[in-house]
């Protein structure tokens, strides 16, 4: 058999797995095009950063009375593994199961859906990561003041967590939508709606259904067990459900902060061929979200309020939130009207404007004022130009 | 001989019931054209013939194998946006073939690959490819291995006209020569009435009308918008029902353009 552009270090058992045999390629490709010295370089400049980060993490105190805490309540932390677990298989499970209904390759003999290649490709994320976690919970018993048979045991509960989190992860995933169709256009279904008028209504409702997509369980399942984990040992029902609310509300103001501009740049690829306006664009796109920030930050102003925090201080927060959300909106929005990158000038302009708010009061937001007014006149002149 | 045998195809997407028994066949060295509306199910028939969709009844056949051992016979250009963007033309040709359990690449293939002026671009990567580049390397794909059935969606769009012409060429020689037979899905009445043996316009999941060659012959010879006219007429009768699944499904598509 002459396949000349295939290297021959593939081994022959590969040739058995197309669909393995086309991502191995993508990556070789990937090297190649990158450049063998700096791919290599930059494996070994990252593997070197992770394990300075990961010992240094596992050297500090806090660390180690994470650990001492975890061991305290071992239900919590299998509880957060094994809901890591699942999330993560029935997500990979999906994505696997989709990305095989889509191939190039889906009119040649592929291995059956429950082939031992595919069960191996959806278990490795989930042990490769398990493993990791074990090896971290290892590296802590370096420390002099965490026992080895501590480490062992923590080791044990994460991976107990994953063997039960991750068989129901790939049981809930089952026959889900994809399963063996592909995405089809016919499947949404929502009630019907008469179109009357040009309207700008589905902006608004873009970056909230993209908050709301980032917010799902398989998307924010890191935050959710650290949310999990958060919970102090011996607290009440109403109280763990409280304090997951709180982690839950913060996410998705978060998530809607950074949903905005990653919506306005997509929006925008296929809307910069119209005449549209900065005004007509940004508003409809920012005014929902921006409803949802004013509601969520009144709410945790009133929460911190009723925990005992000072009516200024709680007052003060909620202003430099606002403040903050409407700078980054602003920035990014301007900047993606105008066709120029935004990312690192939103992040200085949020950067400079809190750390100026942390040494005086209320110059913060006096320099976010002046750069949202600034780049609104931007906008506006550009529109004009 | 058929090369391909469909039989009473019905395919659903949540409670839409795209296919409602579509059966039709294909006969070897036969160039089957498919039309229809946007939206009819064109493509869903195809993926279901393909494997790519799970029809909920009904059987395809491919040279009287059903199930996975038809796909030896069967060769199915894919779209473009499927094709790896980080593999090269010639590593897609040597996947495929693999895939496909060859020993080697068709000569056949090749030398097509050079009358469409493919071959500088073999050993580029194929995101670096124009829209007509793909879906010449999409069709190359199809054709290898002898296939019995070459099903062909759409796939001289992005074509330019020499390109196009080539293609439609080789097609005609495997055909004339009883080498398979080809099922394609397209809007262009001009390789209808030009070069296609046999059609069916599919409407709202069904066959609504059959033409075969003697009356595609005829069409051809009352006038030049002959084929247009009764494809606008069958059309136009089977409009109300479409009508108010094309209300329906604009509606969904609306709403659903509110997110993401």
């Amino acid at each position: 058999m002459s396949w000349p552009s295939i290297p021959r270090t593939i081994p022959r058992w590969l040739h058995r797995h197309p669909l393995a045999l086309t991502t191995v390629l993508t990556w070789i490709n990937r090297i190649r095009r990158m450049g063998r010295r700096r791919a290599v370089s930059s494996f070994i400049a990252v593997t070197v950063l992770t394990v300075l980060v990961l010992t240094l993490v596992a050297a500090t105190e806090w660390a180690r009375s994470v650990m001492q805490q975890a061991i305290n309540y071992s239900a919590i932390v299998i509880a957060a593994s094994g809901f890591y677990a699942a999330s993560l298989m029935s997500r990979h499970r999906r994505t696997i199961e989709t990305a095989r209904a889509n191939s190039w390759l889906v009119a040649t003999r592929l291995e059956p859906r429950g082939s031992t290649q595919t069960l191996l490709l959806t278990v490795m994320p989930l042990m490769w990561r398990t493993t990791a976690a074990a090896a971290f919970a290892l590296l802590l018993s370096l420390d002099a003041s965490v026992s080895a048979e501590q480490s062992l045991q923590l080791s044990v509960m994460i991976a107990l967590g994953s063997a039960f989190g991750g068989p129901c992860g790939w049981w809930l995933s089952r026959g889900s939508a994809v399963r063996g169709k592909p995405t089809s256009r016919y499947t949404p279904r929502s009630r019907p709606k008469t179109i009357t008028a040009p309207s700008t209504d589905a902006l608004a409702h873009w970056p909230i259904a993209q908050a709301f997509a980032w917010g799902r369980p398989e998307n924010a399942r890191l935050l959710l067990g650290a949310a999990i984990l958060s919970v102090p040992g011996g607290t009440g029902v109403v109280g763990a459900l409280l304090i997951l609310a709180t982690w839950a509300a913060g996410y998705y103001l978060v998530g809607l902060l950074i949903a905005v501009p990653h919506v306005g740049r997509s929006a925008l690829q296929w809307l910069r061929s119209t005449p549209i306006t900065f005004w007509a664009f940004a508003w409809p796109l920012v005014r929902r979200a921006l409803a949802h920030q004013v509601i969520g930050t009144f709410t945790a102003v009133g929460v911190a309020l009723a925990f005992g925090t000072s009516l200024s201080t709680a007052t003060h927060l909620g202003v430099v939130w606002l403040a903050l959300v409407v700078l980054i909106w602003t920035v990014s929005l301007v900047d993606a009207y105008r066709a120029r990158p935004f990312a690192t000038k939103t992040a200085l302009s949020a950067l400079a404007a809190l750390l100026a708010e942390a040494r005086v009061h209320g110059l913060g937001l006096l320099i976010a004022v002046f750069v949202t007014a600034l780049h609104l006149r931007l906008g506006a002149s550009h529109e004009r130009a | 001989m058929n090369v391909l045998d469909v039989d009473s195809m019905h395919a659903r997407f949540g409670d839409h019931e795209v296919l409602r028994g579509v059966s039709l066949q294909v006969a070897r060295g036969e160039w089957f054209c498919l039309l229809g509306p946007n939206g009819v199910g064109k493509s869903t028939l195809l993926h279901c013939i393909v494997g790519r969709v799970s029809p909920a009844r009904g059987e395809v056949r491919i040279s009287g194998i059903s199930g996975p051992a038809a796909k030896r016979r069967l060769g199915y250009a894919c779209s473009p946006e499927q094709l790896p963007g980080l593999l090269t033309g010639r590593q897609c040709l040597e996947v495929y073939g693999i895939a496909k359990e060859l020993d080697r690449i068709d000569e056949d293939v090749l030398a097509l690959s050079e009358d469409l002026r493919f071959t500088p671009f073999m050993d580029a990567f194929v995101d670096t490819y124009s829209l007509g580049t793909r879906q010449k390397l999409c069709v190359l794909l199809g054709l290898l291995g002898e296939p019995d059935l070459v099903v062909l969606d759409e796939a001289f769009n992005g074509l330019d006209p020499h390109s196009s012409l080539t293609l439609k060429r080789h097609l005609r020689q495997r055909l004339s020569s009883d080498r398979c037979g080809v099922l394609l899905a397209t809007h262009s009445l001009d390789i209808v009435e030009h070069h296609a043996d046999a059609a069916a316009l599919l409407l709202d999941g069904v066959v609504a009308k059959r033409w075969a060659v003697d009356e595609l012959e005829r069409l051809k010879l009352s006038g030049e918008d002959t084929l247009e006219r009764a494809l606008a007429e069958v059309s136009d009768q089977g409009q109300p029902r479409l009508r108010d699944h094309a209300v329906q499904r604009g509606a969904a598509q609306t709403s659903s353009c509110s997110g993401p």
